[in-house]
């Protein structure tokens, strides 16, 4: 069975069939930054397969800056922590694959125990879940304490001429 | 007090006043679901009753400020009961014959003066067609302006529509804590969950509506809905309840759509309500 991208395994080694979601091929395998995640041990593979997916595309994708992985023993997830530009304050990232289901109880669990703790105490506890699809489709969704007003609307100036003439006139009829 | 008429569910104010207070006073909004009288065939602007959400109906009850009735005469009638209904209908139709009388006879007074204003007019008009057509001019033309005696056509004859009851129909009052074939929401955790939520936010100052348009339970705004846009699209979870991680993406991703945050609401500890806003990151 040749799989692109993987080197065929020597004869002599036993093969244990992968579960979904883990790294088949051998340079993940032995990519240092997934070895030292897996060895905190404390979080299942495919949380652990998608944080490292997760700290990949911070850093090459989204180009943040000191990002670095944090265990959490009593949650059982393995977090990112890193800045998204070099002079902001470190922000909390939660991977996890989209299989997981959680309540809002575990949520709000995981914001207070992953957060870090700002300097200005009035900020709101903010984390954000970083959602891995099994195509390594990444997406993330900030998650607040409390109510956070949406943006406003676009600025009317903005828009093409042509659109709001259109509008106008719609609203008008 | 404020008559909340419950149907299956579904809580109905009949009275314009008591909708009005429902809205400056309490600053609930509900729906119009009705037709109106003039313009049926359209639901671009609809008119009474007004259909409350039964976390707002229950809030009132609560409050104190209204009452929750259900109508008694929906059972076809009773044996000793159908003479009274015929001679409602026969008074009625009696009712019709005066007033369809009484505007004959105004239309037909108006009608004479309106001639008599123009008589002069249309004596002139007559005698030169007589002498186009060549008759001679002597011949005597009753006044014959009347000529035949004025018939109203039925037609044409003016009806009024009531819009409220024109006496009040029997009810009685129903219990809002107990469930019940007209009000069934007592008591279902569903139910409870919401209110709390509800009560809640309606405590702290917002206005709040339906929110299955935007697939959550309410939309919360800071306002008045008629001068704001929503704000929140709040979404109840049970406590224990999982979210699929897909669900909570579609809800958040529409959310964002619509320049909306997405609210999760739940009982949190200490019988406190604990709310958590859900917005795309943004990261590009």
């Amino acid at each position: 069975m040749d799989e692109p991208g993987c080197a065929a395994p020597p004869s002599g080694r036993e093969q244990e069939p992968q579960p979904r979601g883990s790294p088949c091929g051998n340079w993940m395998a032995t990519h240092p930054k997934l070895t030292e995640m897996m060895s905190l041990d404390v979080a299942d593979s495919t949380q652990v397969y998608a944080a490292f997916l997760v700290y990949l595309d911070l850093l090459e994708g989204k180009n943040w800056h000191d990002v670095t992985c944090v265990g959490l023993a009593e949650l059982q997830l393995v977090c990112l922590r890193g800045r998204e530009r070099e002079a902001e304050n470190l922000q909390v990232v939660v991977p996890t694959p989209v299989h997981m289901s959680f309540t809002h109880q575990r949520l709000r669990e995981i914001m207070q125990k992953a957060c870090i703790p700002q300097d200005e105490t009035d900020s709101p506890l903010s984390v954000i879940l970083a959602i891995v699809e099994s195509d390594s489709t990444v997406v993330y969704y900030k998650l607040t304490d409390g109510f956070i007003m949406p943006d406003p609307p676009d600025d009317t100036e903005d828009m093409d001429n042509k659109q709001w003439r259109k509008k106008r006139r719609k609203l008008l009829r | 007090m404020i008559r909340i008429h419950v149907l299956e569910g579904a809580a109905l104010v009949w009275s314009a006043e008591d909708a009005r207070e429902i809205r400056e006073r309490f600053r609930l909004v509900g729906t119009l679901v009705g037709a109106l009288a003039r313009k049926p065939r359209q639901n671009a602007r609809l008119g009474l009753p007004l259909q409350l959400l039964p976390e707002e109906a229950r809030l009132l009850a609560e409050l104190g400020a209204a009452v929750l009735v259900r109508g008694t005469e929906t059972q076809p009638p009773a044996e000793g009961e159908e003479p009274t209904q015929a001679a409602e209908v026969e008074a009625y139709q009696r009712e019709l014959e005066e007033s369809y009388q009484e505007q004959q006879r105004l239309a037909g007074a108006e009608r004479g003066a309106l001639l008599a204003q123009l008589a002069e007019r249309i004596a002139q008009g007559r005698a030169r067609r007589r002498e186009q057509r060549g008759e001679t001019p002597d011949t005597v033309e009753d006044s014959g302006l009347l000529d035949s005696p004025f018939v109203l056509p039925r037609s044409s004859m003016m009806v009024q529509l009531p819009t409220a009851r024109q006496r009040p129909g029997r009810v009685e009052q129903v219990d809002w804590t107990s469930p019940s074939p007209d009000w069934p929401h007592a008591g279902r955790p569903a139910h409870e969950a919401r209110y709390r939520v509800f009560r809640e936010l309606w405590g702290r100052g917002y206005y709040l509506s339906g929110g299955s348009k935007f697939g959550g339970d309410f939309l919360v705004y800071p306002g008045d809905p008629l001068r704001f846009h929503a704000h929140y699209i709040a979404l109840c979870c049970p406590p224990g309840a999982p979210l699929p991680l897909r669900a909570l993406v579609a809800a958040a991703r529409l959310g964002t759509g619509v320049k909306k945050t997405l609210l999760l609401c739940s009982p949190g500890t200490g019988g406190a309500l604990a709310f958590t806003s859900l917005q795309w990151s943004g990261l590009q």
